[in-house]
């Protein structure tokens, strides 16, 4: 508690103080009763201790005067006096509690915890609890499932702020307000850093939830309280938090997000499609007022209409998918702000903003779920389109050295197509991912030892669509064909269009995929992590959220991931720390990492750059911002990962004297 | 226990979308009003847990409702979000001077304005 002594005996003073700050109190020290008044009223206290007989203002005239301002900070009185007359007086002022000197410190403190019970802002209990957490303000303890939790005096103060206010959102300000004493100067920084060290404290004494919440942009709150469960007698106190990768949602859980999302989509689709076809009609109102400012006509209705649909255009473009329709509609607004005339040199800085953000609304929307003008739920883009590259791999087995040539015409460039003359080599291949489709000339079966090389091969490519080539078109073929299990049965000598269609469709409809770009996002907050997935699962990206930092590396080097997504304050390794890891390894170096933050002051963008990362993304997250910034980078990694790869093949040539095919 | 959220906007497109993705994404129940007037016949009416209320309407603007609604004892204890495209620094001061439980700026992302609205609140989705 953030406690005002107000007492002019010097040695009372400090030993009271002393005591309170012995108990994790923040004490401030007046010796008269004007200073009283005036801390009082740049401060905020939780409770005042006031002496009755202080010099310039007495601690009766004191009290009637706050109360008289609406202060409803709890008063205490302090007064050698102890008569019934003087205790009714000083209650009659508006005190809420009176203590005759000298009293036992145990006495003050329990009547000092009495009064902040009766303030109305705590449980009506002398514990205060949240889930298995307990503080103890008579011991001054804090345990988590009854083991005492080693707490810091202003650790301790700061947890018992936010018990006891738990409603309450405390910006830094007002945390330096409360736990330091006024002759204390620390930075907000010494407030972050506090947070963080609770966290970390209560998390080493075995507490795995998070009861300190950042809000973004205005500081910090208790989160909700968790439902009390009672541990069993083999289950550790210690509280491991499970990635979600290795704790998939219930396949009920999974079914209810994708409805969830799929509703979400379709509705806010609809929602689009009918605020676009409003937009024709709202630009009419700004150009309308446009041209009156132009023409000298604009009256002062007519610009506050224009300026009212502006303001409303500002609010809702961005979120239906126009973000850069947001910014000018807002510069448009700050220009109609100006009273009538609008100045000769606004006129064309007006006139040119109108006309960007027609041109910007011509454009599609940048958010997957407003893509679609005709209301219609969005296509889900796969990986293929403009954002990603066909990472597809294709192993062809067969003897014949110009059908693999001639294949690859028939393919975008982007599709890998791997050529083995024989058994040995389609199996010495060292390819960077497995087929999504093999082409296999049914002569290589029919040869000795060729049924247990298919075996082999299914084996080894599980996952790999199987088209049969063969030499003519026999019945017979046709059912070994079958009988393998195969996918297709395709006859060489066919047309080249009709083999490229059957390469499509196989393609298309057996659901042959891209290499889908990997997204590892490693956020202690799961509901985070699960909005994320949602939001880049649409672009054809497989997700992997991780929630624990302690299995990050054990993940990362499972999932191999093209992007890294880190937030920055968690439990245990901070994600600058963890950027820093991977930038020092060599293999994994050259990751994309952004870094998802709620800082964006400078100090903090250098020390996010400093420790390696290539972006960073501000909370709260802006959908479209999100995925384009992941796509641009995984496209950029891409590209100079086959950048890299050629000049490679090159070296090889230019040593062998081949070309590269 | 689910919670029940008022939203005051007369933009309706954004009102619906709020109010849609509040229903995908939450359990909580979901009014709407177009209006000022509206929304604090609704609150007075109903027990609402939050209020999401837009600053910038014609009529009765937000401020204006924020007052009414402190005034009464029915729902002077509802914490209120504001929903605003205000965002010069005067504006936020007096945001902040209101004592409203949050502010959520416009444009904002409304696939994750349910969770937005619940970190501020302190619930949980």
């Amino acid at each position: 508690m953030k406690i005002l002594l107000v007492e002019d005996d010097s040695f009372t003073r400090e030993a009271i103080a002393a005591m309170l700050t012995s108990h994790h109190h923040a004490v401030d020290q007046a010796n008269d009763g004007q200073m009283g008044l005036e801390l009082v009223s740049l401060w905020n206290y939780d409770l005042i201790l006031l002496d009755v007989d202080l010099p310039k203002l007495t601690g009766i005239q004191l009290c009637k005067q706050l109360r008289s301002q609406g202060c409803t900070v709890p008063i205490l009185m302090l007064t050698v006096h102890g008569s019934d007359e003087s205790i009714v007086q000083g209650l009659d002022a508006g005190a809420d509690d009176y203590v005759v000197k000298p009293c036992e410190p145990a006495q003050l403190l329990a009547r000092i915890r009495a009064i902040s019970r009766r303030g109305g802002t705590v449980v009506p209990s002398a514990l205060l609890t949240w889930g298995n957490l307990s503080l103890d303000p008579a011991a001054a303890e804090v345990t988590y499932h009854q083991q005492p939790i080693s707490l810091s005096a202003k650790e301790y103060s700061l947890l018992e702020l936010f018990l006891r206010h738990p409603k309450q959102i405390f910006n830094r300000d007002a945390i330096l307000d409360r736990l330091w004493s006024i002759d204390a100067t620390p930075t907000e920084k010494a407030v972050t850093n506090l947070v963080k060290d609770l966290r970390h404290k209560l998390k080493a004494g075995g507490m795995a939830e998070e009861i300190v919440a950042t809000v973004y942009g205005l500081g910090y709150r208790l989160t909700e309280e968790p439902q009390k469960f009672a541990l069993s007698d083999s289950e550790p106190l210690r509280f491991a938090p499970e990635s979600l990768a290795q704790e998939p949602l219930s396949q009920n859980g999974e079914r209810q997000i994708n409805e969830q999302w799929d509703k979400w989509q379709n509705g806010a689709a609809q929602l689009a499609a009918r605020f676009q076809a409003s937009l024709e009609q709202r630009l009419a109102v700004l150009e309308a007022g446009v041209q009156a400012a132009q023409t000298n006509t604009l009256d002062d209705d007519r610009r506050r209409a224009a300026k009212a649909e502006a303001h409303r255009l500002a609010g809702a473009l961005g979120t239906f998918g126009y973000e850069q329709g947001s910014v000018l509609a807002r510069a448009i607004e700050q220009i109609l702000e100006k009273k009538v005339p609008v100045r000769q040199k606004h006129l064309s800085q007006l006139s040119q903003l109108l006309t960007d953000l027609k041109q910007s609304l011509a454009q599609p929307a940048t958010s997957p779920q407003f893509m679609s003008p005709q209301g219609q739920p969005s296509e889900q883009p796969s990986a293929s389109a403009a954002a990603l590259p066909q990472d597809i791999v294709i192993l062809v087995l067969d003897a014949d050295p110009h059908f693999t040539p001639d294949l690859k015409k028939l393919l975008p460039q982007a599709i890998q197509t791997i050529h083995a003359r024989d058994w040995t080599t389609a199996f010495s291949q060292n390819l960077d991912s497995s087929p999504a489709l093999i082409l296999l000339n049914l002569d290589w079966v029919k040869a000795p030892d060729g049924m247990s090389q298919w075996h082999r091969l299914k084996r080894t490519y599980p996952d790999a669509k199987v088209l049969i080539l063969a030499d003519q078109d026999h019945l017979p073929d046709r059912v070994l064909a079958a009988q393998l299990g195969s996918d297709r049965y395709i006859v060489k000598t066919a047309e080249r269009g009709d083999l490229s269609a059957m390469m499509t469709q196989v393609i298309t409809q057996f659901g042959v995929q891209t290499r889908c770009a990997q997204v590892l996002i490693l956020d202690d907050d799961k509901t985070f992590l699960r909005l994320l997935t949602h939001l880049l699962k649409p672009w054809g990206l497989e997700v992997t959220g991780l929630s624990d930092p302690t299995q990050f590396w054990d993940l990362l080097t499972t999932v191999n991931p093209d992007l890294l997504l880190l937030d920055v304050e968690m439990p245990g390794f901070s994600g600058l720390e963890l950027c820093r890891v991977v930038r020092q390894d060599a293999y994994y170096g050259d990751m994309p990492i952004l870094v998802i933050t709620a800082h964006i002051d400078r100090e903090w963008v250098q020390q996010v750059f400093a420790a390696g990362a290539d972006d960073m993304i501000t909370k709260p997250v802006v959908g479209p911002e999100l995925v384009t910034r992941v796509l641009s980078r995984i496209e950029r990694s891409r590209s100079r990962q086959r950048l890299d790869q050629l000049h490679r093949l090159n070296a090889l040539s230019s040593s062998t004297g081949d070309k590269p095919g | 226990m689910s919670k029940n959220i008022l939203i005051i906007d007369d933009e309706q497109d954004l009102r619906e979308l709020v109010q849609l993705s509040l229903n995908c994404f939450t359990n909580w129940q979901v009014q709407t009003a177009a209006t000022g007037a509206e929304g604090i016949q609704k609150a007075i009416a109903h027990p609402f847990d939050a209020i999401l209320l837009d600053i910038s309407m014609p009529n009765m603007n937000g401020f204006q409702v924020f007052e009414q609604l402190q005034s009464y004892s029915a729902t002077q204890a509802i914490p209120v979000i504001l929903l605003t495209a205000k965002v010069q620094p005067n504006d936020r001061r007096r945001f902040l001077e209101m004592n409203v439980a949050g502010i959520i700026t416009k444009p904002f992302a409304s696939e994750t304005i349910a969770a937005h609205v619940a970190e501020l609140l302190g619930w949980q989705t």
